[in-house]
């Protein structure tokens, strides 16, 4: 089992990035350590400039390192991190979550006599 | 018409389970109405779950009564559902001594009709991918006096096609799981709240009715 990445899409204003990151280091990143293998590893923007008049899209990047770890990640989601984004919720436009594997392996496919 | 019940037996703490077992086989054989039964003792790591699950295949027309179990030693309430099956598979009908797996769920209050049609075919697509899910079922409950909505059932050979091939699937875990995950804010449709037993199965549910 190889690792696991989360993406999260949050489409927001640009005024509101700050907000979003600020409420992540106070409401969901202390809880990570319950959380064991989950980590944060990059907080991106795009596009990375202010645009009149259009939204900027933040992007996280979560890593587990399998999938028992995944499903550690799944129960350990407690009310805080539903009340994280729900206050996200309040500040963006659209989200998205995507799930992600390493694109050079085999992508597993449907069994041929299924 | 014949109607498909499935049942958690919850014991009070304490109770003895092989007891229990015992008298539901005894106190079921026989009953009108009747037309096949399984009664399994559920195995550790289940969670939202009873002791036992018990299930029922019933005439129509005696479907509305429910089985008392109040005499069971032990016996505590029951959590079950009546369902109709929504699509069923058989990859070997001959099963015998593997195990049997009940997933209960709800759906989550306002869900779009589009999205919960899609987790259904998506919790279908599973055993396309997953050679150790034998015999499959998923239902949606027609009973009232239940907050369950679904009921989806497999039929493994062992307990390490359920607990490894099953959980480990990246179709479990990176598709179907979605839908499951209040984390995912455009796809997720199942309330939090499940009831995911699993006993050993004697021979064939799905294929028996």
């Amino acid at each position: 089992m190889s690792t696991i990445h989360i993406l999260d899409e949050i489409v927001l204003a640009p005024d509101a990035i700050a907000q979003v990151l600020q409420l992540l280091e106070e409401h969901y990143l202390p809880g990570l350590p319950a959380r064991q293998t989950l980590s944060l590893q990059q907080r991106w923007v795009s596009p990375p400039v202010q645009l009149e008049n259009q939204n900027n899209t933040l992007w996280l990047l979560w890593e587990v390192t399998d999938a028992y770890c995944y499903y550690t990640m799944r129960g350990t989601a407690d009310e805080g991190v539903m009340r994280f984004w729900a206050e996200v919720d309040q500040l963006c436009q659209e989200r998205r979550r995507h799930v992600m594997g390493d694109a050079t392996q085999p992508l597993p496919q449907p069994l041929e006599d299924a | 018409m014949s109607i498909c019940e499935t049942l958690q037996i919850h014991l009070k703490p304490g109770a003895d389970t092989t007891q229990a077992d015992t008298a539901i086989r005894e106190h079921i054989t026989g009953l009108p109405g009747l037309q096949s039964w399984h009664v399994g003792l559920n195995l550790e790591g289940c969670w939202g779950a009873g002791q036992l699950t018990v299930d029922l295949l019933r005439e129509a027309d005696s479907a509305d009564r429910p089985i008392d179990f109040s005499g069971v030693p032990g016996f505590e309430r029951t959590d079950g559902v009546q369902y109709q099956t929504i699509e069923q598979g058989l990859r070997q009908p001959d099963i015998q001594g593997g195990i049997w797996r009940t997933l209960m769920l709800q759906i989550r209050d306002g869900a779009a009709a589009e999205e919960v049609a899609k987790f259904e075919q998506e919790t279908l697509g599973m055993p396309r991918y997953m050679r150790g899910i034998r015999n499959w079922r998923l239902g949606r409950v027609t009973s009232p006096g239940t907050h369950w909505t679904h009921v989806w059932q497999q039929e493994y050979t062992t307990i390490n096609d359920l607990m490894g091939e099953y959980l480990l699937h990246p179709y479990h875990w990176g598709w179907v799981d979605r839908r499951f995950d209040p984390e995912f804010p455009d796809v997720w449709v199942v309330d939090t709240g499940l009831c995911h037993a699993f006993c050993p199965l004697e021979s064939t549910i799905v294929g028996r009715d």
